[in-house]
């Protein structure tokens, strides 16, 4: 089976700060994968190599056999650590920017799951709370049919009623044949949803595991072994 | 993809310089009858200032536009590109060539409209405002020798307007590109981007300054004889095609500085 996501010691310098080194890391299709580390681990800066926000100076990654540039970005939906929709536009308006870039986007799903929240179609996102922007922005990128999702700290920052929204609408709508790659340290949160996880430890993976098998190995939680190896 | 970015582009842009254009028309036309009540009056009153007034607006709301579509060139850049809407826009799956087309595109198609606008304004005030009509507009002849320029020697006006406008579109480009490019180096740096973005405009200018004055240094000398050898009008063409030269060569190293950055430097904050 083909890996939706392979990392081949992957590394990345800024100045002489090394933010990730030698991360070797691969995902198969259907899995939920919790990118797991403290603040300043090297997630989100390997969220933007894989997304090609940024290039490595060592190493490579492959998304689905293919390189970060256009094509990869076709299949790859991905959801920042901010706000990144144009605070001009409406609801409607970013229906339809997504609709022309992205062939996998499921327009009918966005609108229904939009409709749901109660948000016009003609509300701007500058007249729209922090919390409405991230259902937004998250409504947007699960509304793709992609190949790989990679959520970066999606439940950062929001109350929990939020963050179980945001939780639900990941599951329920990822394609089963899809990678979704979630990047947080809230891990009692995203516990439940999760198959796998990488822990990340000063940019280099420190253990790659199925949730099954952690459980089973070390005899307890996620959360509970993330901070024991964490513990400050 | 780069047609769905210009529809999106125009989009961002059109709905700051469509209103901004249809109030200056409309400015225009009170300026145009401001002149014809200030040519009635004879003495100073409330309405004599009012009418004054509309005049400046009409003056600096022309200025105003052009500086508005210059400094959206720049901000939608910044913005859309290198802040946090870029976690949207570089992640589309477009190249970086269109991303800098599209931009580089929608701020020639409304620096166009501005030059358009103040030619429209102008025309309209003074045809509002005096007797002017629009007939020597319709079916106007041209003079013969208007094809002719003796004055340099003759050749087809064709070819001058030609040269000029490539001339006119290349350092307008270069002109945006620097802008961009200094950006999209500034904005590689993990700290003080803006600054830097400073630095790395005048840097490049005056790197660019000392080398072609350098160049322009050592090779005029040389050249008098050869200008002397051809006649006026291809001596007007080489002047010219040497600058439209210098204007591609201004224009590919722009680009190439912002598509490398944008490309292989990209550093969102």
């Amino acid at each position: 089976m083909e890996t939706c996501l392979e990392c081949r010691e992957l590394g990345k310098r800024f100045g002489t700060i090394q933010a990730l080194d030698g991360v070797n890391l691969t995902v198969m299709p259907g899995r939920v994968v919790g990118l797991l580390g403290p603040n300043g681990s090297g997630k989100t800066t390997l969220i933007k190599l894989i997304n090609g926000l940024l290039t490595p100076t060592a190493g490579e990654v492959s998304i689905c056999g293919l390189q970060p540039g256009k094509e990869s970005k076709a299949i790859v939906s991905y959801l920042p650590d901010r706000s990144c929709l144009p605070e001009w536009m409406n609801v409607r308006q970013l229906m339809e920017y997504y609709a022309d870039f992205f062939a996998d986007f499921d327009r009918a799903r966005a609108a229904d799951m939009m409709a749901r929240l109660s948000l016009h179609e003609e509300l701007r996102i500058s007249q729209m709370s922090k919390g409405t922007k991230e259902k937004v922005q998250l409504i947007l990128v699960m509304s793709r049919r992609a190949r790989l999702y990679l959520l970066d700290e999606p439940i950062g920052g929001v109350d929990p009623a939020t963050r179980d929204y945001i939780l639900d609408t990941i599951i329920r709508n990822y394609d089963e044949n899809a990678s979704v790659v979630i990047s947080t340290h809230l891990i009692s949160d995203v516990e439940n949803v999760l198959d796998d996880v990488v822990f990340l430890r000063e940019g280099r993976v420190s253990l790659q595991a199925s949730v099954d098998d952690l459980r089973e190995q070390y005899g307890k939680s996620v959360d509970a072994l993330f901070r024991e190896v964490f513990k400050c | 993809m780069l047609g769905k970015l210009l529809k999106h582009e125009f989009r961002a842009t059109g709905r700051i310089m469509l209103p901004l254009i249809a109030a200056e028309l409309l400015v225009s036309v009170l300026a145009g009858l401001s002149i014809r009540g200030l040519a009635r009056m004879q003495n100073m009153s409330f309405l004599r200032v009012l009418y004054v007034m509309t005049l400046v607006v009409f003056g600096l709301g022309l200025f105003a536009i052009a500086v508005v579509a210059f400094v959206l060139m720049i901000q939608r850049f910044y913005k859309s590109l290198l802040r946090d809407e870029g976690y949207l826009s570089m992640t589309l799956p477009v190249t970086v060539d269109a991303h800098i087309w599209a931009k580089l595109l929608t701020s020639f198609a409304w620096f166009a409209a501005v030059g358009l606008l103040s030619m429209a304004a102008i025309l309209l005030v003074l045809r509002i405002g005096t007797d002017m009509s629009w007939a020597p507009f319709y079916g106007m002849e041209w003079d013969e020798s208007v094809f002719n320029f003796e004055s340099i020697g003759g050749g087809s006006i064709a070819l001058y307007v030609l040269e000029s406008i490539l001339l006119a579109f290349l350092y307008a480009a270069a002109t945006c590109l620097h802008c961009y490019a200094a950006m999209a180096v500034g904005c590689s740096a993990s700290d003080h981007k803006l600054l830097l973005s400073f630095v790395a405009y005048f840097l490049m200018g005056m790197a660019l300054s000392v080398v072609t004055n350098a160049l322009a240094f050592s090779i005029l000398p040389h050249t008098d004889v050869w200008i002397d050898s051809m006649g006026p009008a291809a001596a007007v063409h080489t002047v010219m095609g040497v600058n439209i030269l210098i204007g591609a060569a201004l224009f590919a190293l722009y680009y190439f500085v912002t598509r490398y950055f944008l490309k292989n430097k990209l550093n969102l904050a």
